[in-house]
């Protein structure tokens, strides 16, 4: 395990480790050995996205054409006819629909993504009659997700709204990164038990003068407030892709105005490795009703319209197609399946002293002075 | 009610053009009440300044009674508030929505439209004599009702029908539901009413930023000022690697001391601020603007002009993933409801004397019982008081929202923040759970609720 480093060390150097970084990634032999320096490398997450299986022209998966969202559906419910309205039974009416969901039949329809293709993961091990076949023929794929969001703009690429704000607001905002950090590594190429570490990362990312990611930033895990997010799992890397055990856990969300973390069940990541980096999928079940909050919470009315994406809607196609975690009491499915395509850059990651990581806060008692 | 006494005091000193800082009597209300020096300026008679206990100084018309201004915001399909020199606070009635609040349009019956109030029965405009004269800062405007109102720095100001008591501040607030970052939402939470007062006697150097702890002080950059607990009094011990992680805020070699700032010489011709004497200091690993995180490390705290009142007895600070919220004696997070509508004078519905249909469908659908399931009042013993002004315990029918009097069948007895109810979330299950934060139209600050921030360094919501 990665050792804590001394405040000193901890407070200074900081900015002086990423030169070093780059300093050594002058060719790759040495690039590679300064990445696994005591068998470990760290990456911090830089672009994550609901995994989307797109064709061209879109009308293999969305027959029917995207999604109403909120302007849409709204203008078809109330339309401008000259009748008298209130805002009670109008704009209210729609958020109250919002924050109080239900699972009574819609007035207006809402489309599914059609199909047998989807990208993902088989999070089962199964191949049951609602999973998909991947692009490159895998069978079994677990992203009932897609199923529901696929025909919705703000999830669709290249440009969905919500794509790109997830990025945008990761550039933006030095605060909930993620980080990986694997140890006891020796090769990134192969290696059949590693450790996987899942942290909360606190720094801003590293950008080119053009605005693009690069490798050798550093991260100072989130010790003090993050602890939630923690995680050490067991991994394998098996012709330079690393894969992950099952494992429940939080992860920050950039995108957040409330509650800033998501909750996964039996979350994986499937990823090629590099030294400057790491890209591919992660996946496991999302929790529906913490789902539905974070969208709910974090991007209001006025922004998913620019994605047409109509929450309450949603709602109804996340219980629908929720498969996996029954609730004891009722059965009912509570977590749906999902897949994201997320990209990873190298980072190094310090770990704070002690006496930082377990400060105390100022609570308000203190402050009173 | 010590402290209650010192306001008072406060204030008649404050009402004197050229008073001294106010100082208590009592050690531990010291602690507690130190209040924030502002600069004396003249202004016509018949105006004072009061220290509110958590807006700092304001301006109070002769009665005490605070004054406001309404300034321009720019909302998602237009602006709403008054330019300098322009009152559009009048008593024209508005019965629809104005279309500000993307995405929805405009033309839609507002909730309670019979009884709806017009703009200045809830502002009444600070009129001006006739024979009024400006002074200083102080204007007098031409109302399109034909009469006189009184400007500060060229916008109108009016007081609050919620204000009942010298010292309340009732109407509005100068901390944001965004919280005092700005946020993510633009202005949002629409064209609010916000306290008007003298500046702060500081440096240039510095600012003021309004949180639920207190006032924050800053530089002008926006970054959080420390002090230290092993500096003296007119002297740093901070040096070499300690100075470069918490950079002296250095002062012009000229400057002379003035009221609670004075400087200490680091070395010869080299002066560093110091507030309430004690030298100050920015955390160079500070990511935010402003921040708390450079409290984290021991002896090292936020300087703070005013505190705000503590809470009521028994209230908790509770940690969580983004930070601290208060929460009451069982550690649940308190929550604020925020609510601003969408007319023309842009009238708050989040006090319980305002329509309560934006609530109700927000917490349940307009289901009353499903709202209190979901965000249940907070209740207050029955005995329960409040060492302060901004909390009180209030008594609500839950079937209306609405006040009730004590005793009314079914009336909850409630804690109660700035004269609104607070509430907790059905859903939080455990100490530091938020999961009723941002809920409701635009992530909770134009009709919804907030969770009670003290700290936040990975939100967007308190700092």
């Amino acid at each position: 395990m990665t050792g804590f480093v001394s405040a000193k060390t901890w407070r200074s150097t900081t900015a002086v480790i990423a030169l070093v970084a780059m300093t050594a990634g002058a060719d790759g032999a040495a690039a590679d050995d300064a990445a696994l320096a005591d068998h470990k490398i760290g990456y911090t997450m830089v672009n994550k996205a609901v995994a989307i299986y797109q064709t061209a022209d879109g009308k293999a998966e969305c027959p029917n054409g995207l999604n109403d969202g909120p302007r849409e559906q709204f203008d078809k419910l109330y339309p401008r006819d000259g009748t008298s309205r209130t805002l009670l039974e109008t704009q209210l009416e729609r958020e109250g629909e919002i924050w109080n969901p239900s699972l009574e039949k819609e007035k207006l329809p809402f489309y599914e993504a059609q199909g047998k293709t989807a990208i993902g993961l088989n999070l089962d091990g199964k191949v049951g009659p609602n999973d998909y076949t991947s692009p490159t023929g895998e069978k079994g794929i677990d992203n009932q997700m897609y199923r529901s969001v696929g025909c919705v703009a703000s999830y669709r690429g290249p440009d969905g709204s919500y794509r790109h704000f997830t990025e945008s607001y990761m550039q933006q905002f030095d605060f909930n990164r993620t980080l990986l950090e694997l140890t006891d590594v020796e090769s990134l190429a192969n290696d059949s038990d590693v450790t996987v570490s899942v942290y909360r990362g606190l720094d801003p990312l590293l950008l080119d003068s053009a605005g693009e990611h690069i490798p050798g930033g550093s991260q100072r895990a989130d010790h003090r407030w993050g602890k939630e997010f923690i995680q050490h799992i067991k991994g394998k890397i098996v012709d330079g892709v690393l894969t992950t055990e099952p494992t429940d856990v939080f992860l920050p969300e950039t995108l957040a105005r409330g509650v800033a973390k998501q909750f996964i069940h039996a979350w994986r990541v499937q990823l090629k490795l590099s030294p400057e980096g790491a890209e591919g999928l992660m996946g496991g079940y999302v929790d529906v009703e913490r789902l539905y909050n974070l969208l709910g919470q974090n991007w209001a009315t006025h922004f998913r319209s620019y994605g047409q994406e109509s929450l309450p809607s949603e709602y109804r196609l996340f219980r629908k197609n929720a498969d996996g975690y029954p609730d004891p009491k009722t059965g009912e499915m509570t977590a749906i399946s999902t897949a994201w395509e997320v990209k990873f850059q190298q980072v190094f990651i310090m770990h704070p002293p002690t006496s930082v990581a377990t400060a105390k806060p100022a609570k308000q008692d203190d402050i009173a002075r | 009610m010590r402290y209650l006494k010192s306001l008072v005091s406060a204030v008649a000193i404050a009402a004197s053009i050229g008073a001294a800082a106010v100082v208590q009597a009592d050690t531990k209300t010291t602690k507690q009440a130190l209040t924030e020096d502002y600069v004396r300026e003249d202004m016509p008679a018949g105006f004072q300044v009061v220290v509110a206990e958590f807006e700092g100084p304001v301006f109070a018309d002769a009665k005490g009674k605070t004054l406001y201004n309404w300034p321009l915001r720019d909302l998602r399909n237009g602006p709403a508030g008054e330019q300098k020199g322009k009152p559009t606070c009048t008593d024209t009635k508005y019965t629809t929505n104005a279309g500000l609040m993307s995405p929805y349009p405009g033309g839609m019956t507002l909730p309670e439209v019979e009884t709806r109030p017009t703009c200045v029965q809830l502002w009444p405009p600070a009129y001006a004599a006739a024979d009024a004269k400006p002074v200083g800062k102080w204007t007098i405007v031409d109302r399109t009702d034909g009469k006189k109102q009184w400007a500060y720095e060229g916008l109108a100001l009016y007081t609050s029908v919620l204000d009942k008591q010298i010292g309340d501040v009732v109407g509005g607030s100068s901390l944001s539901p965004r919280g005092p970052d700005g946020g993510l939402a633009g202005d949002a939470e629409g064209a609010m009413r916000e306290p008007v007062g003298p500046p702060t006697a500081m440096p240039k150097q510095f600012r003021i930023r309004p949180f639920h702890r207190g006032r924050l002080l800053t530089t002008v950059e926006g970054r959080s000022v420390y002090q230290w607990d092993k500096d003296a009094d007119g002297n740093s011990n901070c040096t070499n690697a300690c100075a470069r992680e918490w950079a002296p805020i250095l002062a012009p070699d000229r400057v002379q001391p003035q009221g609670e700032w004075s400087t200490v010489e680091r070395s010869p011709g080299v002066k560093q601020w110091a507030f309430r004497k004690r030298p100050v200091y920015t955390h160079v690993l500070d990511e935010k603007t402003p921040s708390q995180q450079g409290g984290d490390v021991p002896g090292w705290h936020n300087v703070y002009t005013q505190l705000a009142p503590n809470p009521p007895k028994g209230f908790t600070v509770q940690d969580m993933v983004s930070g601290q919220v208060l929460a009451d004696a069982q550690g649940r997070t308190i929550y604020i409801y925020n609510c601003n509508d969408d007319a023309p004078d842009q009238q708050s519905c989040n006090h319980p004397a305002a329509p309560q249909a934006y609530r109700f469908m927000i917490c349940g659908k307009g289901d009353w019982q499903r709202c209190l399931q979901q965000f249940p009042y907070v209740i207050a013993a029955k005995d329960a008081k409040s060492d302060s002004r901004i909390w009180s315990v209030m008594d609500i029918d839950p079937k209306t929202g609405k006040r009730a009097q004590p005793g009314d069948a079914g009336a909850l007895h409630v804690w109660a923040y700035r004269d609104r109810p607070v509430y907790l979330c059905g859903r939080d299950k455990k100490p530091g759970d938020v999961e009723c934060d941002a809920w409701g139209e635009f992530s909770g600050i134009r009709n919804g609720y907030k969770a009670f921030w003290l700290r936040d360094d990975f939100g967007r919501n308190s700092i």
